[in-house]
């Protein structure tokens, strides 16, 4: 009898040893280095994996779910949408078809909708469906270096600087900067930096985000001339150092009328009377100017009109996109300005880079 | 004595026990998984081209792994964080290559991070192919062989019309006819689109999967596609006033094995009038050979196509070889190499829609 009970306390001891050990060990032996992954038993296709398209919107989202076990629920989740819906489902395969509006609301980003499949054992899979925002596919971006929108006022034209549109959602421009450091963001619209202002996300400085109380302007740490691409859709950006190629032209200056400190112009093409442009130390394509726009003493008109020349009488000149609102430099072609003028004079920065043909006419 | 042997097993197991699962016992257990953000969810690459999935991934206690998975490539790879320390902070930059052979799809690579806890988060990285390309074709068959087999005009080039956006008028000959849509002239892989058999509302742009567009009726459409929405409209037009339609026109020119006379001479009987359709008066048809005819030298064939009107109005091509459409008194004439051995096409002209195909038979 004794021998008995202490071969069955030995036998329970060492059971429980053998039980400790697996019970508490189990953990520790589900390793970080599994080279062969266990096969989903849920498996999604035919889904509406991303989806291009506007807030205020309905959406239709589609997949097809297949499982080894009875599937028990479907649900689809989108905490910021306040979508949470489950749906109890049976059998092993499943197809699922939902609408879905896009807020008006909706923070203009990619969104992540998340369907996720459990099945009676209470395996379980998902799949993301991303919602990209046409809201995003501006006709037209903007680079711009104020801090705020009081910058976007008051200026001749040429401020902020038009980017080109490359693609669907796709933004570019060659971008000199004068002083290292500079800091800039991206706007839809050209006279407000809200409430959309695309900058650095605060939290991935990589990202783009688009609300303009959180984003971050872009410093660029040295001058020089950048190639800048944006986009809306995926919010990412790139700056890369661009050089420039090509003859400076020899000079620049402005021909017309309608400076309030040259009353004596008036179409002529020859020094005095047309206004020479600083070349820039750094830059050599680089022309600024400051200048008053006004009707000068001893004049009636009420528009300013002129053109860009080399100096070098009418054969190498610059005129513009537009005649009232100018972007552009056009060389040996475009249209005159012609922009409303009054005798009381307003100061402005003139640029104008011969490189990338953009013109500036910046409030002092 | 027993009882001591008893007391010694007890605590030699409870030993072992605390000595073999040291680790796991000083792991805390979080049900607080950790915090991923995802700083690129939507990655445009191209076929063979390397890219990087981005995220930032944050636990309070400390992330102990994280796995990348993707069964269509097979890809899943955990990479263990303990020799960076179980950071509580983590910017994940993962390199992958986009095979060669990855379907004309959204592709899902699946991200889970993992806490020490043991908690985890998973999120998906959407991988698209970029399908802003230059051209886009339509095609009448899925046929590799109709690719390569004709002259000029198969598969017929849309018009661009912005990123992302193709558009086209067709004619279609014959009640549900059925057409296809590629970027590529030369063939149909990965990139076909068709309608998605999971919604035939949407297009779907993978060869193995797209089904063809059904166009019901005889006439013309106007088809448009965005390979980025994935999506299609069709919309058939008015058929054009008859009035506007040319009375004749003919192909003029040199190199048609049959008509050895002809020698860019601009009345009949040296010219090749073509067969009007008796239900489209704006499309012509007409079977001829190409070839060098017996007692000339020259070695290429050229030719532009006419009203049968003296050389007032006529049509030449956008370029002269691998010809896309005609161009209605402008253009550059056909130039194309041909031997004494004739070959026989048939030729389709459209003049609504300056279309033009010399298809091999």
């Amino acid at each position: 009898m004794p021998n008995m009970k202490k071969k069955i306390l030995a036998l329970v001891a060492g059971g429980l040893l053998v039980t400790m050990l697996f019970v508490q060990c189990k953990k520790s032996s589900d390793s970080v280095s599994v080279l062969k992954p266990q096969a989903e038993s849920i498996t999604f296709s035919g889904v509406s994996d991303f989806i291009l398209d506007s807030t205020g919107k309905t959406i239709s989202i589609q997949a097809q779910v297949a499982s080894k076990e009875s599937l028990k629920t479907i649900e689809l989740v989108y905490q910021p949408w306040n979508i949470a819906k489950s749906i109890p489902i049976s059998g092993t395969i499943y197809s699922f078809s939902d609408v879905v509006n896009i807020p008006k609301t909706a923070l203009l980003q990619v969104h992540s909708l998340v369907l996720k499949a459990t099945d009676v054992n209470g395996n379980s899979n998902f799949t993301e469906i991303k919602v990209g925002l046409q809201d995003l596919n501006y006709s037209k971006i903007y680079l711009t270096n104020v801090s705020d929108s009081t910058g976007l006022i008051g200026n001749l034209y040429g401020v902020p600087l038009s980017m080109n549109k490359t693609g669907s959602h796709a933004y570019e421009v060659i971008y000199y900067v004068k002083k290292g450091g500079e800091k800039i963001r991206f706007i839809p619209n050209r006279n407000r930096l809200a409430p959309v202002a695309i900058g650095a996300d605060p939290t991935n400085q990589t990202k783009l985000i688009t609300d303009a109380s959180k984003s971050l302007p872009i410093a660029i740490k040295d001058a020089g001339y950048y190639k800048i691409s944006v986009n809306t859709l995926l919010l990412n950006y790139s700056i890369e150092p661009y050089k420039a190629v090509g003859t400076p032209p020899p000079a620049v200056a402005f021909v017309g009328r309608g400076f309030f400190d040259y009353p004596n112009m008036n179409w002529q093409n020859t020094l005095p009377n047309i206004i020479l442009m600083d070349r820039d130390s750094a830059n050599p394509f680089y022309f600024t100017k400051t200048l008053r726009i006004g009707t000068p003493a001893g004049n009636t008109y009420n528009t300013a009109q002129f053109i860009m020349t080399t100096n070098n009488g009418w054969t190498d000149f610059w005129r513009f996109d537009n005649g009232s609102s100018p972007e552009f430099a056009v060389f040996n072609g475009g249209t005159n300005t012609e922009l409303p003028i009054t005798p009381s004079p307003t100061t402005y920065l003139f640029v104008f880079d011969a490189l990338t043909n953009q013109v500036q006419a910046i409030k002092k | 004595m027993k009882y001591i042997s008893f007391k010694i097993l007890l605590f030699f197991s409870s030993f072992t026990a605390v000595v073999s699962c040291k680790k796991d016992n000083s792991t805390p257990v979080s049900s607080i998984p950790p915090i991923v953000k995802l700083s690129n969810e939507i990655i445009v690459t191209s076929l063979g081209a390397d890219f990087f999935m981005e995220a930032d991934l944050a636990d309070d206690l400390g992330l102990k792994s994280f796995t990348l998975r993707y069964d269509d490539w097979f890809l899943y790879n955990t990479v263990s964080l303990a020799d960076s320390g179980n950071p509580k902070k983590y910017h994940l930059k993962y390199k992958f290559k986009m095979p060669d052979t990855a379907a004309n799809k959204i592709h899902s690579i699946t991200l889970t991070a993992t806490s020490i806890g043991n908690a985890t988060h998973s999120t998906q990285f959407k991988i698209l192919l970029n399908t802003d390309f230059q051209n886009m074709y339509l095609v009448e068959s899925t046929d590799p062989v109709k690719l390569t087999s004709d002259l000029f005009g198969v598969p017929s080039l849309m018009t661009k019309t912005s990123s992302y956006n193709y558009e086209m008028v067709y004619y279609s000959a014959s009640a549900n006819s059925k057409v296809w849509f590629i970027p590529s002239k030369s063939t149909l892989k990965p990139f076909l689109y068709g309608l998605d058999p999971s919604n035939i509302n949407k297009l779907s742009g993978d060869f193995s999967k797209s089904l063809p567009i059904s166009l019901s009726n005889v006439g013309y459409y106007k088809i448009k596609l965005n390979t980025l929405n994935l999506t299609y409209s069709l919309e058939m037009l008015t058929t054009p006033s008859a009035t506007g339609a040319f009375a004749q026109v003919a192909l003029v020119g040199r190199g048609f094995y049959d008509y050895p006379n002809m020698n860019w001479q601009n009345a009949l009987p040296d010219i090749i009038l073509l067969d009007k359709s008796p239900a489209n008066p704006y499309l012509f048809t007409k079977t001829v050979r190409l070839g060098v005819p017996a007692g000339s030298t020259y070695t290429t064939a050229q030719f532009i196509i006419t009203t049968n009107n003296g050389w007032t109005d006529f049509w030449r091509f956008n370029t002269d070889k691998d010809i896309d459409f005609t161009v209605f008194n402008g253009g550059t004439n056909a130039e194309i190499p041909i031997s004494t051995t004739p070959v026989t096409y048939k030729v389709t002209f459209d003049t609504y829609t300056n279309r033009c195909k010399f298809e091999r038979q």
